[in-house]
């Protein structure tokens, strides 16, 4: 187990330190794009105000402004794009062949009240993770709250199966990861990722995701197997509550893999912010 | 304690009702329109199968009097928009709101909406752009087969029309800028191709 761990470390470290060149070359454009304008020339890359300068007046009227004008750094640099690209084919083909059926058979013979308890007996599980990041993150309120509910579900709720704490309380949780902690602290995202199994990511969240592990308790659980299995019950509950998003994304867009990248950044940046 | 009980309950039962934080003009504009569309949903004359096309027609009407696709367009299109002529924006404006609305009119139309909630969370007027177009942004709840998703709706509204919505924000992700951002490395590709993009996505 701890050697496993370990290992992780160095994958992840290296590949930090080998894409560091690629974190500096993305950000060598940044000043062409942060150009400040009143108009929408922010949103475009440097390859495109080439092409096409002088059509900014018809957006004069910055509907979109507020967002696509003063965040320069809008999109995140791909440099790993063949790698990623072939991960993002596999997890496509993982959720249509594994994922999807096997969570509609799940769907289909578990009781709807079973499943929100497992999804809540998960997020009740992942309390330590969401309270070291709070209190990371300053947020001591949320943090207060996520005690509460913790202790309040874990009692009242039978270890978080159901949740007094939200339906007679009225306590809010707060999901907060390392990736947002992060972001939080102006680190930047790096480059675009997509992680077989876990899908989009970037840089800065993978390395989150290695100190998210080391606070999610099922990482702690022995022998290696039953820790799959769980972390598997977890993924496939999930899922079963959202069969049907990912195919409406796909269908609705021109091209899926960017499509997904944006989503995820835009989700990603929202999250931050609040 | 019999007191401090007393004084509050007096102060439950008499405090004035909270003045509906004086519901915004685009706030009412969403909700007749939204729960126009969830009246169409939960009709149970048009649910047969046999007038699906009927529906679908209803519901694109319905979403065509609150969405102004013309902006969704124009948005969606960023910096290609300066390229395309005024009949191939006609035809672009056309074909990408039916590909929208078929996408979403198919998603809700093979789902359950009894279990659908929404609720309202907060209005917020915007900065009116320069051109004088009036802006809000409305933040809803949607509680549909037990998740809860964040909506945001961006709705402007232009002088002497209706407030339209310009963006959707689900979970955080603008619809709009998502397909920005598809469409922003297009330009080598003309728009007659952008165009024959979006009809076979429709058609597949």
């Amino acid at each position: 187990m701890k050697s496993r761990q370990i290992t992780l470390l160095v994958i992840v470290s290296a590949t930090m330190f080998f894409s560091g060149n690629y974190v500096v070359e993305a950000s060598d454009h940044l000043p062409v794009a942060a150009k400040p304008s009143g108009t929408l020339v922010g949103a475009a890359d440097a390859q495109s105000s080439d092409n096409l300068e002088g059509t900014d007046e018809l957006y004069s009227d910055d509907l979109y402004g507020d967002e696509y004008v003063r965040k320069p750094e809008k999109s995140v640099a791909d440099p790993l794009y063949w790698l990623n690209y072939a991960m993002f084919s596999f997890n496509d083909k993982l959720y249509f062949w594994v994922l999807k059926p096997v969570a509609r058979g799940y769907k289909f013979i578990t009781p709807d009240p079973l499943r929100s308890g497992i999804r809540n007996f998960f997020h009740n599980s992942l309390f330590p993770l969401r309270f070291v990041n709070n209190l990371l993150q300053g947020k001591g309120g949320q943090a207060v709250s996520e005690v509460k509910s913790f202790a309040i579900n874990t009692v009242g709720g039978g270890l978080g199966f159901a949740t007094p704490a939200q339906y007679v309380f009225g306590i809010k949780t707060y999901n907060e990861d390392m990736g947002q902690t992060f972001g939080r602290y102006s680190v930047k995202e790096g480059f675009y990722l997509v992680l077989p199994l876990m899908g989009p990511s970037t840089l800065r969240d993978a390395v989150g995701s290695v100190g998210d592990f080391f606070l999610s308790p099922t990482t702690y659980i022995e022998p290696a197997e039953l820790a799959l299995g769980v972390s598997s019950l977890d993924r496939i509950n999930d899922v079963s509550f959202r069969i049907g998003d990912y195919e409406a994304l796909k269908k609705a867009a021109l091209d899926p893999y960017i499509s997904v990248k944006d989503a995820y950044i835009q989700m990603r940046r929202k999250q931050i912010q609040e | 304690m019999k007191k401090i009980m007393a004084v509050l309950l007096c102060m439950f039962f008499f405090t004035p009702a909270v003045p509906g934080a004086a519901d915004l003009e685009p706030e009412i504009v969403l909700r007749n329109g939204v729960n126009a569309i969830i009246s169409v949903l939960n009709d149970p004359a048009l649910a047969s199968e046999t007038r699906k096309d009927a529906r679908k027609e209803l519901l694109f009407n319905k979403a065509e009097s609150i969405f102004d696709f013309n902006e969704f367009s124009r948005g969606a299109l960023g910096r290609n928009w300066g390229r395309f002529s005024d009949s191939q924006r006609t035809e672009f404006i056309k074909q990408f709101s039916r590909l929208i609305a078929n996408t979403y009119i198919a998603k809700i139309d093979d789902e359950n909406f009894e279990d659908l909630k929404i609720t309202y969370t907060k209005t917020e007027m915007l900065a009116a752009t320069k051109s004088g177009i009036e802006r809000a942004d409305i933040a809803t709840d949607v509680f549909h087969n037990k998740v809860v998703t964040p909506v945001n709706y961006r709705m402007m509204k232009k002088r002497g029309e209706d407030w339209k919505i310009y963006d959707v924000k689900i979970e955080g992700v603008s619809l709009v800028g998502n397909y920005r951002e598809q469409y922003r490395t297009r330009f080598n590709d003309s728009p007659d191709k952008i165009i024959q993009e979006v009809k076979e996505k429709i058609s597949q």
